[in-house]
């Protein structure tokens, strides 16, 4: 597996690196107004990995919730320079994984306002809508750790050695799970992964 | 170099959308990666684009509000926990003004630093500097000591009555943050207390009380068990899945004890 | 006289004042769940102690149970004091071992040993309570180490109010 260097990543907030490192020295100095900003900051994308992890929005936003008091708790602990995103995912990680076997996995549909991507037609909406449901249920299906993985490293846009850490391993094993997550869902998927139009081709051996 | 080996490193990149040169040769190559890549590719971009449905409550606005002082979550159902604006002080001028002299002057000193630092601060609070006191733990402590105090069954009915109440209503404060396990320990003290408040109801010795006194006593005591049982369920209808089971535990063992109570009441009537 | 009559005044009309501030700020979310976490274990503790001293129906078996509720609340204050080296945490639990102490298990002792002869089992049992609460005191005190603790002043209000209680035990 060969390394390449870090792309632009998606959904990586802006990046002001002062400003949220003041925001944290102040915090950890009992300003309670800047971990507000930093829940501001990170809140929403917690709340979307944890979502994906439980598939259910109430248990999603009661384990953001534990998540950022436990972060209040014990940011003093939180090495600064280090990577503030990810110190409150491993956190939110913990959480997950302490509340797995308590919690009612309820597979949800998605809902009707589902914000997909730009569409123009309603046609094609209807079509990506149904991929997205497609996806969305094949990567419920997925073992847990492949799937924490992968949605951390796609949908979040974390890098495979952040990844790692969230999760508490190594940077090739993260990559290793994402590797297979995608492998399994190509597998799936195929079908339904097919651009509209397109022929069907046979794989050289 | 075969397709499986190709496809499989695209698989492990960072983003398959960005393929190296060293695979881009292959790929223009071989019809079938051409078209595997554009399935990879057409997967990598659904999942960045999975809808999330919104989040149940406001959770993250009230958290922000109160670490940013612009309210204070209220405890869930529960009547105003309003204190009345006693003023100690007051009193303490009214009763003993003559005696107020040099001490009037030490406290007005005191006073006037308390009332200048507490009027320019802002709403951080130094949480390094500081740990609050446990408003719940001071009651709770109070209640023993309370049942140390009481002498009679009817004085440990009461205290052991309150207490039922101050773990209800913390419970349904905490709703909101605590995780169901901790609300189950809630949940579970709250059980133990009520088993407490049974069990003296049931060996109450039979002269302790006339049969008037006890049925009013404990009619007293089984409404207070059902204004819990009111304020649960109103609750119930504001918490998210995970804290409704600690809670309808808390409700069903309420009207457990508000039922056994009742019947207590009518025990020999 | 009439500087007296302008101090009362002012004073009058800053306590006013501040009565009419309202009662003290509830603590935040964040804070009611972080002291609960804190005080679980504790909580738990004094829930049984509690739930026990209602079944508790002589002075002396009141008196057992508060010196055991006691015990519980010195260790958890020797905890603050040296693993936790938390100066409120410590003062705060000092204090309510001294209302336990002083509200709970005093009264009942006194209760208690009005009750039996000076020679009986329970007189003597008695005895044993009132040591075993004065070396508990002592041992909270030992166990405050100087510094940030020791030397901080809600602790020493604390540990001073303690010495009083100890000081009526021994007599």
């Amino acid at each position: 597996m060969t390394r390449d260097t870090e792309p632009f990543l998606p959904n990586e907030p802006a990046n002001e690196p002062n400003e949220e490192a003041d925001w944290i020295r102040d915090a950890q100095a009992g300003d309670r107004a800047a971990f507000a900003r930093l829940i501001e900051r990170y809140w929403d994308l917690l709340y979307r990995w944890l979502y994906r992890m439980t598939r259910d929005r109430h248990a999603a936003e009661d384990l953001t919730q534990e998540t950022f008091l436990k972060a209040l708790a014990a940011v003093k602990s939180f090495r600064p320079g280090s990577n503030f995103r990810a110190w409150v995912f491993r956190i939110g990680q913990n959480n997950f994984v302490n509340q797995k076997r308590a919690e009612r996995r309820t597979k949800q549909p998605l809902p009707d306002d589902i914000a997909g991507p730009d569409v123009n037609s309603a046609e094609t909406a209807t079509e990506n809508r149904e991929a997205l449901e497609t996806v969305a249920r094949a990567i419920d299906e997925l073992p847990t750790d492949f799937r924490a993985a992968l949605t951390l490293r796609v949908e979040q846009g974390l890098s495979f050695r952040d990844v790692a850490r969230i999760l508490g391993t190594t940077e090739e094993t993260a990559r290793w799970r994402v590797f297979k997550a995608r492998q399994k869902l190509l597998k799936v998927l195929s079908p339904e992964l097919l651009p509209p139009g397109a022929a069907t081709g046979e794989a050289k051996e | 170099m075969k397709c499986q080996a190709v496809q499989n490193r695209i698989l492990a990149l960072l983003d398959p959308r960005h393929i190296p040169s060293a695979f881009l040769e292959h790929v223009g190559d071989c019809a079938a990666c051409r078209v595997w890549v554009e399935q990879v590719a057409r997967l990598e971009s659904l999942i960045e684009c999975l809808p999330v449905p919104p989040a149940p409550t406001d959770k993250k606005a009230s958290l922000i509000a109160e670490l940013t002082g612009a309210s204070v979550a209220e405890p869930l159902a529960t009547p105003s926990r309003a204190r009345p604006m006693s003023s100690p002080f007051r009193t303490f001028i009214r009763e003993n003004a003559n005696l107020v002299g040099g001490l009037a002057a030490a406290i007005l000193v005191a006073f006037g630093v308390w009332a200048f630092s507490g009027s320019t601060k802002g709403p951080k609070a130094d949480v390094a500097a500081t740990t609050p006191e446990d408003p719940f733990l001071k009651k709770v402590a109070g209640r023993t000591v309370a049942l140390a105090k009481a002498t009679t069954p009817t004085a440990r009915l009461q205290a052991l009555s309150g207490w039922a109440d101050d773990l209800g209503t913390e419970a349904r404060s905490m709703a909101r943050v605590a995780s169901p396990d901790e609300l189950q320990e809630i949940a579970r003290w709250f059980g133990k207390v009520k088993d407490g408040m049974v069990k003296q109801a049931e060996t109450l010795p039979p002269r302790a009380l006339t049969p008037a006194e006890r049925l009013t006593q404990f009619d007293a005591l089984a409404a207070k068990m059902g204004d819990t049982v009111t304020q649960t369920n109103k609750a119930l209808e504001e918490v998210s899945q995970d804290a409704k089971p600690a809670l309808e535990r808390i409700r069903d063992t309420a009207q457990d004890g508000q039922q056994k109570l009742r019947d207590l009441a009518r025990k020999g009537v | 006289m009439a500087r007296y009559a302008l101090l009362l005044t002012t004073f009058a009309a800053l306590a006013a004042w501040a009565g009419a501030q309202g009662p003290a700020p509830s603590l935040t979310a964040a804070d009611q769940l972080r002291l609960f976490k804190s005080n679980r274990a504790l909580l738990d503790n004094l829930v049984d102690h509690g739930v026990k001293m209602s079944a508790a129906d002589t002075p002396l078996a009141r008196a057992e149970e508060c010196r055991r509720t006691a015990l519980t609340l010195a260790t958890y204050t020797k905890r603050a004091a040296t693993e936790d080296q938390n100066p409120d945490r410590v003062a705060e639990l000092a204090n309510l071992l001294g209302e336990v102490v002083r509200e709970g298990l005093a009264p009942n002792l006194d209760e208690a040993k009005r009750t039996f002869p000076p020679e009986s089992r329970q007189a003597k049992r008695v005895g044993e309570l009132r040591d075993t609460t004065k070396h508990d005191l002592d041992a909270v005190r030992a166990a405050i180490p100087a510094g940030k603790v020791g030397d901080n002043a809600k602790v020493q209000a604390a540990l001073a109010r303690l010495a009083e209680l100890r000081a009526k035990f021994g007599e």
